[in-house]
């Protein structure tokens, strides 16, 4: 049952991904509903038959496992698995994409302007599902490659066919940056596999480094943690990030900060932790003084950015900072700082998802997501404000909300580790952290201000294209009047998250005991 | 089990009320009144019961033997376990009591104060959310379900002061009140951390396992946060600014929430705040300086409401300074229920004067005791009680603080000694400052000739109010009245007897009877001279027979012998200027400059490298297409993978 499932979260979004370009538009709209939301379903089923955890814990325990051999020339094996640190990964991908899904057949179809590519901009994100979904699942490192290769030119696609008006330059920069960051990978995971003889993450995360010399550790890690830290993004390797989601579609903004940056966490916590641990150990401090240079960049940044896809960008170079800040000192041993790097990277992906959605919309619709171009916004489509308004005070980490245990808990590792240096960490993080809220209330601030403030002019050329409720010429600013200028495909989407949200700050134990053993074997090898 | 599931109901439902009145559709007015109403009435009933039960001898509940805790664990970090405790003792029930007891006053105000707005409807969710955090506050056990409550708050303190849709101050106000006060809470914030790190533990009985450096650090830290939400000085610029919010918002704000969390959380863990003598005497010398800054602006601010705030931050002075000064959180504590009571009394009897006159500006005001007579009782009792005429509760209240440290400051010694120095000395100081601008107020508003309102949309002469806006009124003016002889005869279930026993005296006849007749001396002085003032234009304008003009209130104003002390206090003693001028310019200046240096720099060298590859790549020219260029980019990492991985192999074999 677990392997089938396992399969078929791989197997189903790619199936899709192949049959829906030969569609027409109503059809694609079904079967992208039903494959998504089976893919999702599944991704909760892997949660039955796990088993209670080994005797002894190890840093990776799948609860299911599938591993046959595939090209035996390169010894690559077809090895995945699921345990508890990835499988909420593999959930929050699995909704998601099914929130993206949602959002494009009810509602915003019409962000393309055209709806007959609609099955094409499915099926890329489909294929964008099975390779973020392969790269949480993958125990084998090569195979892990693989997958994560695989979702950059689908994303590329995405951005380059759906995109605003800087499409094409945002599209370039994105597949070159990160594609340098493949290639780094790409070195380092071959340096990894030739050196310790096993593609095998459980094998690899076993040994614990063993059989590894302390400077090869160096060297691999080296590479890793450049590669990862392109994709997370960690400061000052950021720049492709700000320009992709400006440009991108809602649904590859989405995707792109609810999931790809995550790839570049997880991979951090899988691969270097458990595998490199004498190099990650002695990079902690590094790793600590980048992740908080992030944070401050990222939050003085954004209290002078005047768009709102920036803003959220930028936000998210903070947001990640401060993930990587718990995995810094997760590298120190802290089994604290570990757990708050997987709840902040959870918490991150589904806030900056649903702001995204937001404001998306309100892009669209307004023509401009540039702060003093939506003024009035609030009276215009409260429901949309509300919701900006929510997403906002989730992102800057109000206590009870899922944003705040990442963040907070974090900075107490950090406070633990004793050091003068790790205490700095965590006063200048704190500091910060209760600073993240100017920034969101000066972007609030813009659009409660009165509409009689000039507004921008929203785009003619999208009130044609209608085939979207909202865009009927008497509505103010392309905003649909009823249910607070919201379509049903943004509330369809929307809803999952705000709930996810509210449980996640209320229970965020949940996720933690399921990779409590998994936690504690990691921070044990790393000390 | 029966007390366990009030403890989770007295916030929960206020706050699970609030959130449900946030989805109501917009023209559900009808709705939301009831929702509002009756959630807030019920647990009004709800805390009075406990407060009977934790001070009466009928334990039906159990509150007055033992703290009932219920508790949740909502996540491990390590072997950091995350508890929340919801805690209903002796002094949650008659806190919840206060505050639901106002909330209720406030939410049937404002069923007629909003009657013509259009966002009745997530106002009164809001409100009840606010209370609902509010009540968290109080009936927090642990540092993290303090912290939500807290937050909470302040969030809600935003959406409400930013109410007013129509008005481009509001949301300025509402985004300076929030900032402030996050300020503060860094503080707060690393407080929580140092401690919860040290002590292992997030509940508030487990704190003590932290080492004294670490206590005395939180102390001060967390004192921050106090100091942000109880508006003291120099985190206190919010609140004046905060008056644009509606006005029964403020009434709220000013009396058992908000600015009295800071105090209620200072009191529930005094033997943090209170372990190092450091601390006592950074929260004594703040305490000090809010009363004496927020008395002098309060006696020159032209508007109502501000003087109003400015007197609250005066009177949050007293308490936390006397938080520093008292062996026992008693004296403060009953000062607390004391001005939560008369403010909020005033703050809804300058709505009634400012919808009958169109204007919060006191110069605007004037004679208007004959339209509305109920108003003017109402708001004189509520003036008296502020100013500490006996017997209102004020006088028995303030009374408690300065007969205190009236004795600390003899028999004390040390730390406590200081602190009580300092809370005598600018407690003394601002009671005539008190006394004049609570007579200045009365005088201003209610006093001399009825003027015709200079704003046309008031077309009929002011009147009293409906029963609506009366019925709050009249039942906040009784425990105005009767509260401080009836904490006398209660004694609130023993809490000064710490203070008391500390001196051996009685805090209401105490041994040095000299702060008691001091603080009456002192009052009517101020008073007096205020009304002096006051009497002394108003006969000159008479003298000359013209009719009563603005010139002529202007005149008569006591606030005049401010000279030119004036301006500097109207602007709040320059402290706004100076924060904008020290750390909100700077700070945007380096936002900016980050954003440059990040999208010039950081992304200028990053478009540079690629122009120059780009430039290198013309040889390989074939590779147009931009996949071609990403092959390019592979081979070109394959040749190096295959390079180092030689060069490492090598260098190990």
């Amino acid at each position: 049952m677990g392997k089938a499932l396992l399969i078929a979260i791989l197997a189903v979004p790619a199936l899709a991904a192949l049959i829906l370009p030969l569609l027409r538009a109503g059809a694609a709209r079904v079967v992208a509903v039903i494959a998504a939301a089976v893919t999702f379903v599944g991704s909760l089923g892997l949660l039955l038959g796990r088993h209670s955890g080994p005797s002894a814990p190890s840093p990776l325990s799948p609860w299911h496992e599938v591993d046959m051999p595939w090209v035996s020339a390169l010894r690559l094996r077809f090895h995945i698995g699921i345990d508890g640190i990835s499988w909420p990964l593999v959930v929050l991908t699995a909704l998601l994409v099914l929130c993206c899904v949602l959002y494009l057949v009810f509602g915003a179809a019409t962000e393309a302007a055209d709806i007959r590519r609609l099955p094409l901009l499915l099926s890329l994100v489909f294929v964008l599902a099975t390779a973020m979904m392969g790269v949480f699942v993958s125990l084998d490192v090569l195979l892990f490659f693989v997958f994560f290769e695989l979702t950059l030119a689908p994303m590329y696609a995405v951005i380059a066919g759906w995109g605003g008006p800087g499409r094409r330059g945002a599209a370039m920069k994105f597949l070159l940056y990160t594609g340098l960051g493949s290639l780094l990978l790409a070195v380092g995971v071959l340096l990894l596999v030739s050196q310790a003889g096993t593609a095998d993450l459980i094998e690899l995360s076993a040994a614990g480094g063993v059989g590894l010399s302390y400077r090869i550790q160096l060297v691999i890690f080296a590479f890793l943690l450049l590669a990862f830290a392109i994709k997370a993004p960690l400061w000052p390797l950021h720049t492709w990030l700000p320009d992709a989601h400006t440009q991108a579609p809602t649904v590859g903004s989405v995707l792109l900060a609810g999931v790809m940056l995550k790839l570049g966490t997880y991979g951090l916590i899988r691969l270097t932790l458990p595998v490199l641990p004498d190099a990650a150990r002695s990079a902690a401090w590094l790793i600590g003084a980048i992740a908080v240079a992030a944070i401050v960049v990222g939050a003085l940044v954004c209290l002078a950015q005047t768009e709102l896809k920036r803003l959220i960008a930028y936000s998210s170079v903070g947001h990640m900072g401060f993930v990587l800040l718990g995995f810094a000192t997760a590298a120190a041993g802290s089994e604290v700082g570990l757990q708050a790097a997987l709840l902040g990277n959870l918490a991150h992906g589904v806030i900056t998802a649903l702001l995204f959605f937001v404001v998306g919309g309100v892009s669209l619709r307004c023509g401009t997501a540039d702060l003093e171009g939506l003024a009035g916004l609030v009276q215009r489509a409260p429901l949309v404000a509300a919701m900006l308004c929510f997403g906002a005070v989730a992102s800057f980490g109000l206590p009870g909300l899922a944003g705040f245990w990442g963040e907070a808990f974090s900075v107490l590792a950090a406070w633990q580790q004793g050091d003068v240096w790790w205490r700095v960490y965590a006063v200048v993080a704190a500091v910060i952290a209760a600073f993240v809220v100017a920034y969101f209330l000066r972007a609030l601030y813009y659009l409660a201000l009165p509409p009689s403030t000039p507004v921008g002019v929203f785009r003619e050329n999208a009130l044609k294209t209608a085939n979207f409720p909202a865009f009927s010429p008497e509505t103010p600013g392309g905003f649909a009047k009823t249910s607070g200028g919201l379509v049903s495909g943004e509330l369809l989407a929307l809803a999952p998250l705000v709930v996810v949200t509210l449980v996640l700050g209320v229970w965020p134990g949940g996720v933690l005991a399921l990779a409590a053993d998994a936690v504690s074997a990691i921070t044990g090898s790393v000390t | 089990m029966i007390g366990q599931i009030i403890a989770a109901v007295l916030p929960g439902a206020a706050l699970l009320a609030g959130l449900v009145g946030l989805l109501l559709p917009r023209d559900a007015r009808r709705a939301a009144t009831w929702l509002a109403l009756s959630v807030t009435g019920l647990l009004a009933l709800l805390a009075l019961w406990c407060a009977i039960d934790a001070l009466g001898s009928f334990d039906v509940i159990g509150v007055g033997q033992a703290p009932i805790d219920l508790e949740f664990s909502p996540a491990t970090f390590g072997d950091l376990t995350v508890t929340a405790v919801l805690r209903l003792d002796g002094l949650c029930a008659l806190v919840s009591c206060l505050v639901t007891l106002i909330a209720l006053a406030v939410q049937v105000y404002s069923t007629a104060h909003l009657a013509n707005d259009q966002r009745y409807v997530p106002y009164a969710a809001q409100v009840t959310l606010f209370t609902g955090a509010m009540l968290l506050v109080v009936s927090a056990g642990d540092l993290v379900t303090l912290l939500v409550g807290w937050e909470l708050m302040g969030l809600c303190s935003y959406l409400l002061i930013g109410h007013d849709r129509g008005n481009p101050a509001a949301p300025v106000a509402a985004r300076k009140a929030f900032i402030v006060t996050r300020v503060g809470d860094i503080g707060f914030l690393l407080g929580v951390v140092l401690l919860a790190a040290d002590a292992g533990s997030f509940r508030f009985d487990e704190l003590g396992a932290a080492s004294g450096v670490t206590q005395t650090a939180a102390g001060l830290l967390m004192f921050a946060g106090i100091a942000g939400k109880s508006a003291q000085f120099p985190l206190h610029t919010w609140l004046p600014d905060a008056m644009v919010g509606p006005t029964p918002v403020s009434a709220l704000i000013h009396s058992a929430t908000m600015v009295a969390a800071g105090v209620l959380v200072m009191a529930r863990l005094d033997t943090v705040f209170f372990s190092a003598d450091v601390v006592r005497v950074v929260i004594a010398c703040v305490g000090a300086a809010s009363i004496v800054l927020g008395a002098g602006a309060a006696l020159a601010a032209d508007d109502l409401k501000r003087v109003l705030a400015w007197s609250t931050i005066s009177q949050l002075g007293y308490m936390v300074a006397g938080l520093a000064a008292s062996p026992g959180i008693g004296p403060p504590l009953f000062h607390m229920f004391s001005h939560a009571v008369f403010k909020a009394l005033l703050f809804l009897c300058a709505g009634v004067v400012i919808v009958a006159v169109g204007s919060s500006a006191m110069s605007r005001m004037g004679g208007l005791r004959r339209g509305m007579p109920i108003t003017a009782a109402c708001t004189a009792v509520g003036l008296g009680a502020l100013a500490g005429l006996p017997p209102l509760a004020g006088f028995w209240s303030k009374g408690s603080l300065l007969s205190i440290a009236g004795e600390g400051a003899v028999h004390g010694g040390g730390a406590i000694g200081f602190s009580s120095w300092l809370l005598l000395g600018a407690g003394m100081a601002a009671v005539p400052l008190t006394a004049a601008y609570c007579v200045r107020v009365w005088l201003m508003v209610f006093a001399g000739t009825p003027r015709l309102s200079t704003n046309s949309t008031v077309r009929s002469a002011p009147q009293d109010p409906g029963w609506r806006i009366l019925g709050p009124l009249v039942a906040l003016t009784i425990p105005a009245v009767l509260l401080g002889r009836a904490a006398i005869y209660g004694q609130l279930g023993g809490w000064w007897s710490a203070a008391e026993q500390a001196y051996a005296t009685d805090l209401f006849v105490p041994r040095e009877a000299v702060t008691p007749v001091l603080d009456i001396v002192l009052t009517l002085l101020g008073g007096l001279g205020a009304w002096w003032l006051w009497r002394r234009a108003q006969s000159l304008a008479g003298a000359t027979g013209a009719p009563p003009s603005l010139d002529v209130y202007v005149a008569s104003d006591p606030a005049r012998i401010l000279g030119r002390l004036r301006p500097a206090l109207t602007a709040g003693w320059y402290i706004d200027a100076a924060q904008r001028a020290l750390v909100v310019r700077p700070l945007e200046a380096l936002a900016r400059a980050a954003r440059t240096v990040d999208e010039r720099g950081i992304d200028g060298m990053v478009r540079g490298i690629g122009r120059l590859v780009n430039r290198a790549g013309g040889v390989i020219a074939r590779w147009h297409s931009t996949l071609g260029r990403y092959v390019t980019l592979a081979a070109a990492g394959a040749v190096v993978l295959v390079l180092l991985t030689l060069v490492v192999v090598g260098a190990q074999s």
